[in-house]
C-alpha cells in the first residue's frame, strides 16, 4: 500500500513542528521496514489476514521500540504546542460544542502505554475539523486521536500507540 | 393481486414530501398531491417502491454490527424484501462492526446475517463510523479497496456514491470531496458517512462543526442526498439548502424515544425499532421506504435530484 509523504508543516510552523516532523519520518521509516518485512496487506483482504497483519506488524514495532515513552515522538516542547492548538480551539465561540465532540463516546480513564495496543474496548475518538487543521498534517499510516483527555498518536496500520500528549486539555 | 390488494393507487408526486404509514413523528411538508397505499398487517411486507427495469435499486444500513437478535432479524427483513426488489447494493454508513474485530467476529456481525445477500452477489459500499478499526478499509466485502474516503459509479442510471470518513476529516480529505464533487457530472450525486450534519436525536445530534465543513461544499455542487448514521434512530430531514438527509443509524442498535419531536427539521422520524432504507433511483426521481424490523414501512417518499443552474 502506497505511504503518504512525509508531513508538511502545519500552520505555526516553529522548531517544534520541524522536530516533531523528523520523529514522524523516522517512526515511519520503521513502521515500513517492517511491514514490508511481513508483506503488503492487500486491498480486499479476509478477516483473517486484516487480523493477522495488523498483530505481526504490531508485535514487530513493539520490538523494534522497546524504550519508548511518553515524549518519544511528541518532545516537550511540541506537547506545549499542540495543548496551544486545542487551548485555541477550545476558547472560541464554538468551544463547548467542540469540548462536547471530543468527549463524545471518548471515556476518560482508559489506561494506555505507549508501544501499547490502542484498547479495542473504546470507539475512536472523533476529531474535531478545527484542530486537525491546527496540528502538522500526518501521513496517512498515522492518525491524531483522544483517549479521554490525551492526544494520542495511532499507527492506524498497527493499531499501536506511538506516543501521546498527557493532559491536553482540561476535561 | 399481491400488488392490488396492497396498493390502493400509483401515483406519484414529484416534490420532497412526507407522510406516515404508521405510529412514529411527522411533519407535513408543503401540501402535494399524494397517494397513500393501503398497507398490510406487519407481517407482511409492503413496499411502495416502483421496481422499474434499469432502475439502480439500492440500501442504506447503519450502526449494525452488533452480532445481536435485532440485527439478525433486520437482515431477514433485507433478504424477504431482496427476493421481491432485487437491490444491486447496500451502503453502509458506518459503526458497521462493535466491539472486537477477530475474524469470527467478521462472520457473525457481518458475513453470516447478509449471507443470502453477498451470495447473491449484492454490493457493500461501506464508510467507518467511530466504532470501527482503520482497517476495515482494506476488507475485501466493504469494498472500499484500501481508501478511507473514496467514490464510484453506481451499476444503473447517472448516479455516483461518495464516501467520507467523518470521524478524521483532515484537510486532504475535505479538499478531495471538494474537488470530486466539482468534477463529477453526473446527475446524481449522493454523499455518505456516519456523522450526521443534521438529526434531531439526543444522544449525539446534529454534528454543527463538520456541517459548517461540509455543508457549503455539498451545496455548491449539486448533491441532491446525504446518508448517515451515528445516532440509532431513522430520521429524514426537511430538506436543508435543497438537500435532502437521512439518518440511518439503526440498523442494528436502537435509542429508543431519543428523537426530539418537536424539532422543526424532522420531516420523519423512527426511534421505536430497527430500520433500513430502501431506495430506488430512476431519471430524475428518487423513491424511498424505511423498513423496520417487522417488515412495516415506516416512511415512504420521492424526491427529485436537484438541478445546478
Amino acid at each position: 500500500m502506497a505511504s503518504q509523504n512525509a508531513p508538511t508543516i502545519g500552520p505555526g510552523a516553529n522548531g517544534a513542528t520541524v522536530e516533531f516532523r523528523k520523529r514522524v519520518e523516522d517512526y515511519l521509516a520503521l513502521q515500513q521496514k517492517l511491514d514490508k518485512s511481513i508483506g503488503e496487506l492487500p486491498t480486499e483482504a479476509s478477516p483473517q489476514q486484516l487480523d493477522a497483519h495488523q498483530r505481526a506488524l504490531g508485535a514487530l514495532i513493539q520490538k523494534a521500540r522497546p524504550d519508548a515513552k511518553v515524549g518519544t515522538v511528541f518532545s516537550p516542547e511540541m506537547q506545549a504546542f499542540v495543548k496551544q492548538v486545542i487551548g485555541n480551539a477550545l476558547k472560541g465561540p464554538a468551544g463547548g460544542t467542540l469540548r462536547a465532540s471530543i468527549l463524545d463516546e471518548n471515556p476518560v480513564n482508559t489506561p494506555i502505554h505507549v508501544n501499547g495496543r490502542y484498547p479495542d474496548t473504546i470507539p475512536m475518538s472523533t476529531m474535531p475539523p478545527d484542530i486537525l487543521r491546527g496540528l502538522p498534517e500526518l501521513p496517512k499510516e498515522l492518525e491524531y486521536r483522544f483517549v479521554g483527555d490525551r492526544l494520542v498518536l495511532l499507527d492506524v496500520r498497527a493499531h499501536l500507540i506511538v506516543d501521546y500528549v498527557e493532559d491536553a486539555f482540561p476535561v | 393481486m399481491q400488488r392490488l390488494k396492497s396498493f390502493v393507487c400509483a401515483a406519484f408526486v414529484a416534490i420532497t414530501l412526507s407522510w406516515s404509514s404508521s405510529a412514529g413523528y411527522a411533519r407535513q411538508a408543503t401540501a402535494v398531491r399524494s397517494a397513500q397505499p393501503a398497507t398490510a398487517t406487519s407481517a407482511e411486507q409492503t413496499t411502495q417502491l416502483p421496481n422499474r427495469a434499469g432502475s439502480l435499486k439500492f440500501a442504506v444500513l447503519g450502526d449494525f454490527g452488533t452480532g445481536e437478535q435485532r440485527q439478525y432479524q433486520l437482515a431477514e427483513q433485507m433478504v424477504k424484501l431482496h427476493e421481491r426488489f432485487a437491490f444491486d447494493m447496500v451502503i453502509l454508513v458506518g459503526d458497521n462492526l462493535y466491539g472486537s474485530e477477530r475474524p469470527q467476529d467478521f462472520r457473525k456481525k457481518f458475513e453470516t446475517p447478509y449471507k443470502p445477500l453477498l451470495d447473491a452477489n449484492v454490493k457493500f459500499y461501506a464508510s467507518l463510523g467511530n466504532h470501527d478499526a482503520r482497517e476495515q478499509r482494506s476488507y475485501k466485502l466493504f469494498n472500499m479497496e484500501g481508501k478511507l474516503y473514496y467514490d464510484f459509479k453506481a451499476p444503473a442510471q447517472n448516479v455516483r456514491f461518495f464516501a467520507l470518513e467523518s470521524t478524521y476529516p483532515e484537510p486532504d480529505q475535505i479538499k478531495w470531496i471538494s474537488d470530486e464533487l466539482k468534477k463529477s457530472s453526473d446527475d446524481w450525486k449522493i454523499v455518505f458517512f456516519h456523522h450526521p450534519l443534521y438529526s434531531t436525536a439526543n444522544r449525539h445530534g446534529s454534528d454543527v462543526r463538520l456541517r459548517e465543513t461540509l455543508e457549503p461544499i455539498f451545496v455548491q455542487n449539486g448533491v441532491s442526498v446525504v446518508f448517515t448514521g451515528h445516532d440509532h434512530v431513522y430520521e429524514r430531514i426537511t430538506p436543508q439548502k435543497n438537500i435532502t438527509y437521512f439518518v440511518t443509524g439503526s440498523g442494528g442498535k436502537l435509542a429508543t424515544g431519543d428523537l426530539d419531536t418537536k424539532s422543526p427539521i424532522m420531516a420523519r422520524g423512527y426511534d421505536r425499532d430497527n430500520v433500513f432504507l430502501a431506495a430506488e433511483i430512476s431519471g430524475d426521481e428518487m423513491w424511498f421506504n424505511a423498513i423496520s424490523r417487522t417488515g412495516e414501512t415506516i416512511d415512504s417518499g420521492t424526491l427529485k435530484r436537484r438541478e445546478m443552474k
